[in-house]
């Protein structure tokens, strides 16, 4: 399985701790996201952080990630949250580096 | 007593910084390009930040408990010289330093400045620091700034810095090592005294505003600012982590109200 495919569906655990073995221990994950409703980017460095990050989001909503299409390094998903009746985030994400089965880094963008 | 290494420790708020160490009982290693330093060396230049981190390497293998990633120049040097010092110069030794700060649980402090955020801030150009990493293209479109434009690159390598600390301080503090920047304001430094006296820069410099030294027309002196610098060096500022520190005597909160 691509570890793109495992990142949608392991994404929709909402389980940090199993989130972060997607990434090595030096990863860089930037999603610039955030930025199509007026916030700032998110840059994080090393899985601890991936860690961090994702455990606050997870246990303050559930988040689903619907996966719309995967293209070689390219995955298109929606990020929705069903508790909170927003409509969802669209987002581009490219897997820019892999290394022995890990995400070593991974960018997001807004999709239009 | 512990082992710190401050670049750009010859004059200014480095040396401020490293008095105030010793005289805590600390050891100092002083690299700067002049006379006077424990290590010499161009940090503008790759192989002169080898080096220099080879000799800290060698003089203490047991490890540093601090880095303070000071050198810098200010707008009226050449544009290239700025980005490559003030932004490459200080990253570079910060991150080539880290398995030697790793061993003793240190602290890094990186020297940013409040003129950071202030407007015009040329984001492609932090982008080319922070995203692409790439000094030769930054150093390029550095040299083609001339007069007044050379704060974009002063401006940029200090933003980029601190983006840089705050992108980074997380997982550095995860590995054991924590990590701040301080944003000095108007301070009566070396960089200072040039900029005072320049046909570009000194009416500007001049009327920038201090708050603190509203009634008496001074600036700030380097021992001010190495007193803050010297609580983010202790264990006592532990809970400090990843921040920006405005040691400018009122100047950012004045300017940037709305932005915290």
């Amino acid at each position: 399985m691509s570890i793109l495919k495992k990142y949608g569906e392991v994404f929709n655990k909402n389980d940090a701790k199993a989130f972060m073995e997607l990434f090595a221990d030096d990863c860089v994950f930037y999603d610039a996201a955030p930025t199509a409703v007026g916030m700032d980017p998110i840059y994080i460095r090393g899985k601890a952080g991936i860690y961090m990050m994702f455990n606050m989001y997870f246990h303050a909503m559930k988040i689903e990630a619907t996966v719309k299409s995967i293209d070689g390094n390219v995955m298109e998903y929606d990020i929705g949250y069903p508790d909170l009746g927003m409509p969802p985030v669209l987002c581009r994400g490219e897997l820019i580096e892999e290394e022995d089965g890990k995400i070593v880094r991974y960018h997001v963008y807004p999709r239009t | 007593m512990g082992v710190y290494a401050i670049t750009g420790a010859r004059i200014g708020i480095g040396a401020a910084c490293a008095k105030m160490l010793e005289e805590q009982g600390h050891k100092v290693i002083k690299i700067s390009r002049g006379e006077g330093a424990d290590i010499r060396a161009d940090l503008s230049k790759k192989e002169d930040r080898q080096r220099a981190v080879k000799e800290i390497e060698e003089m203490t293998p047991d490890g540093l408990d601090g880095f303070v990633a000071n050198s810098g120049v200010g707008p009226t040097e050449p544009g290239d010289l700025i980005l490559r010092l003030n932004y490459f110069g200080a990253k570079d030794m910060i991150e080539d330093l880290f398995p030697l700060l790793q061993k003793k649980n240190g602290v890094v402090l990186a020297v940013s400045s409040n003129s950071a955020n202030l407007p015009g801030l040329n984001t492609e150009l932090v982008d080319m620091l922070c995203d692409d990493d790439d000094e030769e293209a930054a150093a390029a479109y550095g040299k083609t700034l001339e007069g007044a434009n050379k704060q974009e690159a002063y401006q940029a390598s200090k933003f980029g810095l601190a983006k840089w600390v705050r992108r980074n301080s997380a997982f550095y503090v995860t590995k054991g090592v924590r990590m701040n920047a301080i944003a000095p304001g108007a301070t009566w430094t070396n960089l200072m005294e040039v900029g005072f006296d320049d046909d570009v820069f000194g009416d500007s410099m001049q009327s920038f505003p201090v708050p603190s030294h509203y009634n008496d027309g001074k600036v700030l002196s380097p021992e001010d600012v190495a007193n803050t610098m010297i609580f983010l060096l202790s264990p006592e500022s532990v809970g400090i982590c990843g921040a920006v520190i405005y040691t400018d005597g009122g100047t950012d909160a004045f300017l940037r109200t709305e932005r915290f």
